[in-house]
């Protein structure tokens, strides 16, 4: 396990290394000039100016060494200033990383809490009306955009109860607790359907693997229900794929909570992104990308970390 | 609604049972080909399909043409599916949104099965530093959120059609060398491969002729799905407003438009919905099924 451990480590940072240089140099890729591109088209400045600008920023220097001094100020947190409201990127960014990691943590619980006893209701009742609903639901769950299932939430709830889970000003976990939960948990469940459906669907096919194993013969045979079977001995075995695909595609919680804020109406990360691209805030743009790309490659490192742990094959 | 696109995991054959030797009259193969979830997959394809590429001769009404006295129309009556706030029929934009969300789908599923299939085949068959330098440029672009990085590709090429087709082409780009790379690694040492050697064929008459065949099966699994992925992550970018342009009708695009209205007019968020529902949810079932017909580890 420390072998393995010890090479996932090595390969981090040369991962974010290259994260850095892809988003560094996508961003000269930008169509036009990147001083014209800041400033806006009115300005009008002459060639003096602008080449006055280049020197100042640093664009006039090969593109090695732009990517070194950038490299050295992002290491000591400098991440440029937002053109749009002057403050350092990296505060914008911090500032709404919360409300983003808790959603998506909630998002990840909404979908083990359900997909896992979905899953293993589905297994031990294979063939039955029970289990085609599950695999019904499954299927569902990967189909629906999950704009559109946060679009009938609010119209449900709008509509039918009254509520407006969208409305009003966000109140942060510390001021308002209970606040807090009731604006992030329908967003939360948007996001976490589909996570829900691979969880389910993961969990039936894992547990329907290990039932077919010799030791759940033994287990029936030496007189246990079918539910201790499969609860005390298929469903431990089968937490190792299930948390091999929870690894997997948990990370990707982070881009679809760029979407469900937007839904919603939520001040988090992805709602800085879309306003910056929207309004050309490239340093923005860039902290943002890198930040999300950096806590994605974290949580598949804690993935990793978390399996090594839980399959013992690994330890040794 | 998925993630991120699909890995390339094996599944098991669903409500199949075991894939055994009990049905001598019945061979798997036939089985598989009438299971219901490639029937109804495929005939939804179908439809969609069909849709997109008779809209113009189907859709009762021109996609952008406004009928300002009969905006927000409730659905029935002269407008089947109703209309939206500047009178457009929502059915005939729904048929129109068919064919610029397919054509974007295809395009980029084409050009990334392409290319990527090019790439990790090259990577399987040359070796040595090619493979290296190949196969590291794909894990970097795996270890970008999928989504985030077709919306970074976007927010610097700028919004458009062509650029969307391009933004998810590069996001499933990584998964298509992945799955040719590894069988081209076992069939460049079989002995069909070594015969056409020593006959003098060249090698992208290998590659072509004797290789690609027969890593086909992978490929058109991860097309299908592909194309899966692309119609959600079209959708996705529309709704932000950062993939096909309006007036061009396209389902996300309608969607973002639906939510002002929604409490007046909630028809106009349903039908969009339903019809994104539908085509990913047929090329899902399909590739999931065309898995299980042309996996020969699960046969």
């Amino acid at each position: 396990m420390r072998r393995f451990l010890t090479q996932r480590l090595i390969t981090f940072l040369p991962t974010l290394l290259g994260i850095s240089i892809v988003v560094f140099l996508a961003m000269h890729l930008i169509p036009g000039d990147t001083i014209s591109a800041q400033i806006g088209t009115q300005a009008i400045l002459t060639e003096a100016q602008k080449q006055a600008l280049r020197e100042y920023y640093g664009l006039d220097k090969a593109l090695p060494e732009q990517f070194g001094r950038w490299l050295i100020s992002a290491l000591q947190g400098n991440f440029g200033y937002s053109v749009r409201s002057g403050k350092p990127v990296l505060a914008e960014v911090l500032d709404r990383f919360g409300l983003t990691l808790e959603l998506t943590a909630l998002a990840l619980v909404i979908a083990l809490a359900a997909g896992i006893p979905i899953g293993v209701l589905s297994a031990r009742k294979r063939g039955s009306l029970v289990d085609a609903a599950g695999q019904v639901f499954a299927l569902l769950g990967l189909a629906l955009p999950n704009f559109w299932v946060g679009t009938l939430i609010i119209l449900v709830l709008s509509l039918g109860f009254g509520i407006l889970p969208n409305s009003g000003d966000y109140t942060d976990f510390v001021t308002d607790p209970v606040a807090n939960i009731g604006q992030l948990i329908f967003p939360a469940i948007t996001l976490g359907l589909a996570f829900t459906a691979t969880i389910a669907r993961t969990t039936r096919s894992a547990v329907l693997e290990e039932l077919r194993q010799d030791y759940a013969r033994t287990a029936r045979s030496k007189g246990l229900s079918e539910s201790a079977v499969v609860m005390k001995h298929c469903l431990r075995n089968a937490l190792i794929p299930i948390i091999t695909i929870v690894g997997i595609q948990a990370g990707y919680l982070l881009g679809g909570a760029i979407i469900v804020e937007q839904v919603f109406a939520l001040p988090g990360l992805g709602q800085l992104l879309l306003n910056a691209i929207n309004q050309r805030d490239y340093a923005v743009i860039q902290g943002a990308v890198l930040f999300i790309a950096f806590n994605f490659l974290v949580v598949n490192l804690v993935a990793d970390v978390l399996y090594s742990v839980v399959n013992p094959r690994l330890r040794g | 609604m998925r993630l991120g696109p699909k890995l390339p995991v094996s599944d098991q054959p669903k409500g199949l049972g075991p894939p055994t030797q009990s049905g001598r009259f019945r061979p798997v193969f036939l089985r598989r080909i009438l299971a219901p979830g490639f029937i109804v997959g495929l005939a939804l394809a179908l439809i969609v399909a069909a849709v997109a590429v008779l809209s113009p001769i189907l859709a009762p009404y021109p996609p952008t043409q406004q009928h300002p006295r009969d905006s927000l129309q409730p659905p029935g009556g002269k407008y089947i599916l109703g209309t939206d706030e500047f009178g457009r029929d929502i059915l005939s934009r729904l048929m129109a949104g068919a064919t610029n969300s397919m054509r974007v789908a295809v395009f980029a599923a084409g050009l990334s099965a392409f290319s990527g299939s090019l790439a990790g085949m090259i990577a399987g068959y040359v070796g040595g530093v090619t493979d290296t330098v190949l196969m590291r440029v794909a894990d970097l672009l795996f270890a970008f959120p999928a989504l985030l990085l077709a919306l970074f590709v976007v927010s610097l090429l700028g919004p458009s059609a062509e650029n969307t087709i391009l933004a998810i082409a590069i996001v499933y780009l990584p998964i298509f060398m992945r799955v040719t790379r590894a069988p081209t690694l076992v069939a460049k040492t079989r002995e069909y491969v070594q015969a056409s050697e020593a006959l003098g064929a060249s090698h992208p008459r290998r590659l072509i002729v004797h290789i690609l065949p027969n890593i086909a099966a992978p490929i058109i699994v991860q097309i299908s799905l592909a194309l899966a992925w692309a119609v959600l992550t079209e959708a996705s970018l529309s709704y932000l407003g950062l993939g096909i342009r309006p007036p061009q009708p396209s389902w996300g695009g309608m969607l973002s438009d639906s939510r002002k209205l929604m409490e007046i007019a909630p028809w106009t968020a349903i039908a969009p919905g339903v019809a994104i529902m539908i085509s990913v949810l047929s090329f899902n079932l399909l590739g999931d099924s065309l898995r299980d017909l042309l996996d020969p580890a699960l046969r």
